[in-house]
């Protein structure tokens, strides 16, 4: 423990006294941090400029164009040419331009196309600036479609109490059809029940029972009188002492007596009247045969007709009840219209987008992923330096010498980065805090274990890089590129979702993404542990890994310090004389490959040792070793490229 | 008897089928100052690499004698380098032919820190730093980060976080390079001092002359190969039999001295050297030469300066050893040996080939 703390000691004070440590692994990360804090603490969206070509300023394109000018955060400008405009976002000048087409109308049978040119290249930049111009032409499209919907509603709406009331029409037309109807049935049955035929009239019987009435009116006369008579008579005979009574039975036997004269006169005559009536009534029978006859005629055609009138009736009938069928459809179908509020149809569907979390500046959004992005460089870049520092320094050799386990200073490298760390992280919050009031939720448990076990990941992963690479530069290169693959395979940059399956498989499993990812759980959403249990296993595991790695790496790299690739197998003295050539740089040639790596770095004049006018060492170590046939060729050859040819030659083959 | 804390038995090294180190055998006893010496490239930082258990030999191995039992002689239990080789670190102490040491942390840090790993107890490492700032003479610097020491500071810095914790042995590779005089000597008189304390030094260098005062003992190597190994008194009475008279004189006419008339004297000088100030005769019978040479002074009225006799210097011996003329004529009377025989073998393969065709001609 004693010595862990000493080497921890031992580091930070040389991290201290050292100007590019400090200035490198300690200020430029607050200074990354304070610069991106500004940068993105902004809670208004970013000024777009926005080129426009309207070849003709329609009413409909200086609408668009005016809900496009009222966003205070658009700089809309009109250009000249579609290429003029283009141009301008070649240039970076503009961000986006609107082509808007000529007779920009709203009619039948005309789509109106309003064209966007943007630059893809900036990826992440492009889709909210597509979003953005696009929600305010959207925004003025569904009011011009609200507007058609409306008329179109109240078009629907003032056919439906039409198609109401010609319903109600057609029922009265379909009711007074029927009456028709029943009324022609009717008078169809009534004229063929008409007793059309011609009747006669007998006056014989008539003149007879005249003349029996006469005789009769005669009889009932004479009888009356004859009473009238006899009741005077009676009168005569019968003495009343009422005298006034009798006066009055005797005035009233005048006036019957007068009456049945009368009425019998008056019959006389009524019969009398009543022949020549009868007369005349024949005469008129006649007439009335004459004129049934036509009436017959006239029925037949008349029910003839009634018939042709029902069954046009009877059509009109069944069309009244196909038009109605048709109206009651057309007004079931108005009434299942469910939504007729124009509102509604032009934007059936409204989205809202409202913030999970209360916080509403773009900082406290980004911030998680800052903070972990910058956990990332400074843990792997400090990690990696200090043991590569510790690698490279004079003083490696002493502290290997000293009865020092590995593992201790695994440890308190492992610590010195940690601690590191954890007061730029406090040092960092605190200006976040203060300056650019962005901050971590009250969650502060969860995140100080997030925080914490992101910093020894990646100090970790730092570890390894530096016990794997052996110079200053190689580290530095492998610490930025892991950054980087770390950065580039998350969200930060550009989506995951728009890079490959198999990409995105990974992305997922990368730590960053886990860590910042748990992190905005923690900080923006207050997560609870069930959430985010699987991100810190996943940590917890990379970390074991890690540690295992860490062992492992630093142990082969402390090997291959100390060996410096050793020749696994040494040679004994004789096999030196007799097998192998021996050369003046005291290097040892065991086979052709070999003499062939020396002979493409022997210099000519070291060539010249070997090979003279009188002897051919190389040809005579073939010889040596039976390699004759390329003993022969080597022998013939008088210059170090000559016998470099031919070995090469030969090792081809 | 001395007693060994080191035995290097047939070790060999090679990099890629460069062969670095060829069958080295050697022992190194304790308290002793141990040199290897031999020229850049010879293989002195890979042995004391292989020593330390830095590098791992391809071939052989190297034995260490377990640092509790050191004070007991008799007992003889050796470990390998590489098994034991945490036990090993806490014996020895090692200062590379770089410095090895953190330029940004001060000679207090450095020595706080190195004594830390070592595992030193607190008072002990501070009572350790104090007497090796003291013995080091980095009094004053101890506040001064390491880089803005001087190179000669540098150095004892490097040597004193090698001996933080005491070592039994000390390991030193070109301890004095890149050093002037002055600073060499004194870390020499700086590892004498550490010696003394009952510490057993081995140390590269090729400052011959310097280590033949130094040294107990001393092995050349020359190619990875060892050629010598002993005193340095031994070695140069082994590889040179003859002495060196040092003559200087006035006027200096050395040209008149040097002409030696008697052929059996001649016989005896192996080679005289007119260096321009002096004369240096090389001769196995010193006395015989030295009688000569007064008569001739004496003849030709030359004042003695300065004369003495000595034994040829470790350097003048170990480039004799390197480039001896009887090395290389054995050399090339093996080479001319081997030479010949693969001429009269490719002579043989040639006729029989040349044959062989004429033969076949022939069928044709």
């Amino acid at each position: 423990m004693k010595k862990i703390i000493k080497i921890v000691g031992k580091n930070l004070k040389l991290l201290m006294r050292s100007k590019t440590s400090i200035l490198v692994v300690i200020f430029g990360p607050l200074l990354i941090m304070l610069l991106v804090g500004f940068a993105f603490n902004n809670p208004t969206a970013s000024k777009l400029n926005i080129g426009y070509v309207a070849p003709e300023k329609t009413n409909l394109t200086n609408e668009f164009l005016n809900a496009l000018k009222s966003n205070t955060n658009f700089a809309v400008i009109e250009y000249v040419t579609t290429e003029s405009c283009t141009d301008m976002i070649e240039q970076g000048n503009a961000h986006v331009c609107i082509i808007f087409p000529k007779d920009f109308a709203i009619s039948n049978n005309k789509t109106n196309e309003i064209v966007f040119y943007v630059d893809q290249s900036r990826t992440n930049f492009i889709y909210a600036v597509i979003e953005t111009v696009s929600s305010k032409i959207d925004f003025t499209s569904n009011k011009l479609s609200y507007q058609m919907t409306n008329d179109l509603i109240s078009t629907i709406e003032s056919a439906k109490k039409t198609n109401s009331e010609n319903l109600l029409r057609i029922i009265k037309l379909k009711a007074a059809t029927d009456d028709l109807t029943k009324t022609l049935t009717d008078m169809q049955t009534k004229l063929g029940s008409l007793d059309l035929n011609k009747s006669s009239l007998s006056t014989g019987n008539a003149d007879t029972q005249l003349t029996a009435v006469e005789t009769d009116v005669a009889a009932l006369k004479s009888k009356g009188l004859a009473i009238i008579s006899a009741s005077e008579d009676f009168l005569d005979d019968v003495t009343v002492d009422n005298s006034s009574r009798q006066n009055v039975f005797e005035d009233e036997l005048e006036t019957y007596r007068a009456q049945i004269t009368n009425q019998s006169n008056k019959t006389n005559a009524d019969v009398a009247a009543l022949k020549s009536s009868i007369a005349a009534m024949s005469t008129d029978v006649d007439k009335l045969n004459k004129k049934l006859d036509t009436v017959k005629t006239t029925t037949a055609d008349t029910t003839t007709k009634i018939t042709a009138m029902k069954t046009n009736l009877a059509e009109i009938k069944t069309n009244l009840e196909s038009m109605k069928s048709s109206v009651e459809t057309l007004n079931a179908q108005i009434n299942a219209i469910k939504v007729t509020s124009a509102e509604s149809i032009v934007n059936p569907i409204t989205t809202t987008i409202k913030p999970v979390s209360t916080k509403s500046n773009n900082l406290n959004f980004i911030f998680p992923y800052l903070i972990i992005l910058i956990i990332v460089f400074i843990s792997i870049m400090l990690s990696s330096n200090l043991i590569i520092m510790e690698k490279t320094s004079k003083a490696y050799f002493r502290n290997f010498t000293t009865p020092t386990k590995d593992l201790t200073f695994i440890i308190s490298t492992f610590l010195t980065s940690i601690f590191v760390n954890i007061l730029q992280l406090i040092l960092i919050l605190l200006l976040a805090y203060y300056f650019l009031e962005a901050g971590l939720s009250t969650n502060i448990g969860f995140t100080v274990l997030l925080i914490f076990v992101s910093i020894a990941l990646f100090t970790i992963i730092g570890m390894i890089i530096g016990y794997f690479f052996k110079s200053q530069e190689a580290v530095t290169m492998a610490s930025i590129s892991v950054g980087s693959v770390f950065l580039f395979l998350s969200n930060l940059v550009l989506p995951v979702e728009n890079m490959s399956l198999a990409v995105q498989k990974i992305a997922h499993y990368n730590p960053y993404v886990i860590a910042s990812e748990t992190l905005k759980k923690i900080t923006i959403f207050n997560a609870k542990w069930p959430d985010i249990q699987m991100d810190f296993a996943f940590l917890a595991g990379y970390i074991i890994i890690g540690i295992i790695l860490v062992l492992i790496i630093q142990k082969m790299s402390k090997i291959q310090y100390i060996s410096k690739k050793p020749m696994k197998h040494l040679l004994k003295k004789d096999d030196i004389v007799d097998k192998y050539l021996k050369l003046n740089s005291g290097v040892l040639v065991r086979y052709e490959a070999e003499l062939l790596e020396e002979l493409k770095k022997m210099s000519d004049t070291s060539f010249n040792e070997y090979v003279t006018k009188t002897k051919n060492d190389f040809e005579s170590w073939l010889i040596l070793n039976n390699r004759n046939a390329l003993a022969k060729k080597v022998g013939e050859c008088k210059t170090r490229e000559e016998t470099i040819k031919v070995l090469e030659k030969s090792g081809k083959k | 008897m001395a007693t060994p804390v080191f035995k290097v038995k047939e070790v060999s090294k090679a990099y890629d089928r460069r062969i670095v180190l060829d069958d080295i055998n050697l022992e190194i006893n304790a308290g002793e100052i141990f040199g290897i010496i031999g020229a850049s490239g010879s293989g002195k930082t890979t042995l004391l690499n292989i020593l330390v258990g830095f590098l791992k030999s391809n071939t052989g191995e190297v034995l260490f004698r377990r640092e509790h039992l050191l004070e007991h002689k008799d007992s003889q239990i050796f470990r390998s380098v590489h098994s034991h080789h945490e036990e090993l670190k806490k014996v020895i102490g090692m200062a590379s032919q770089t410095s090895s040491f953190y330029d940004n942390l001060s000679v207090k840090e450095n020595l706080l820190y190195f004594g830390t790993l070592y595992g030193l107890h607190r008072d002990t490492l501070k009572s350790n730093m104090i007497t090796l700032i003291n013995l080091m003479d980095l009094q004053g610097a101890e506040n001064r980060l390491a880089k803005n020491l001087s190179g000669g500071m540098q150095r004892r810095l490097d040597i004193a976080c090698a001996l933080i914790h005491d070592p039994k042995i000390l390991i030193l590779d070109e301890p004095t390079a890149d050093l002037d005089p002055l600073l060499r000597n004194h870390i020499w008189r700086l590892v004498r001092k550490i010696n003394k304390r009952g510490t057993t030094i081995v140390l590269a260098s090729h400052h011959l002359t310097e280590l033949e005062n130094l040294c107990s003992r001393i092995t050349i190597l020359k190619e990875g190969k060892i050629l010598a190994t002993g005193t340095p008194n031994e070695i140069k009475e082994r590889f040179s039999k003859h002495e060196e008279i040092h003559l200087e004189t006035f006027p200096g006419n050395y040209n008149l001295i040097a002409d030696i008339e008697d052929k059996d004297i001649m016989k005896e000088i192996a080679q005289i050297e007119d260096r321009g100030t002096k004369l240096v005769i090389h001769t196995s019978k010193p006395e015989l030469v030295l009688q000569e040479l007064m008569k001739k002074l004496d003849k030709h009225k030359e004042t003695i300066i300065d004369l003495k006799v000595t034994k040829p210097t470790l350097d003048e011996i170990f480039i004799l050893i390197t480039e001896s003329a009887k090395d290389k004529e054995e050399e090339a009377e093996d080479d001319k040996e081997l030479m010949e025989e693969k001429t009269k073998l490719v002579e043989k393969m040639r006729k029989g080939a040349k044959k062989k065709s004429e033969d076949e001609k022939e069928e044709k």
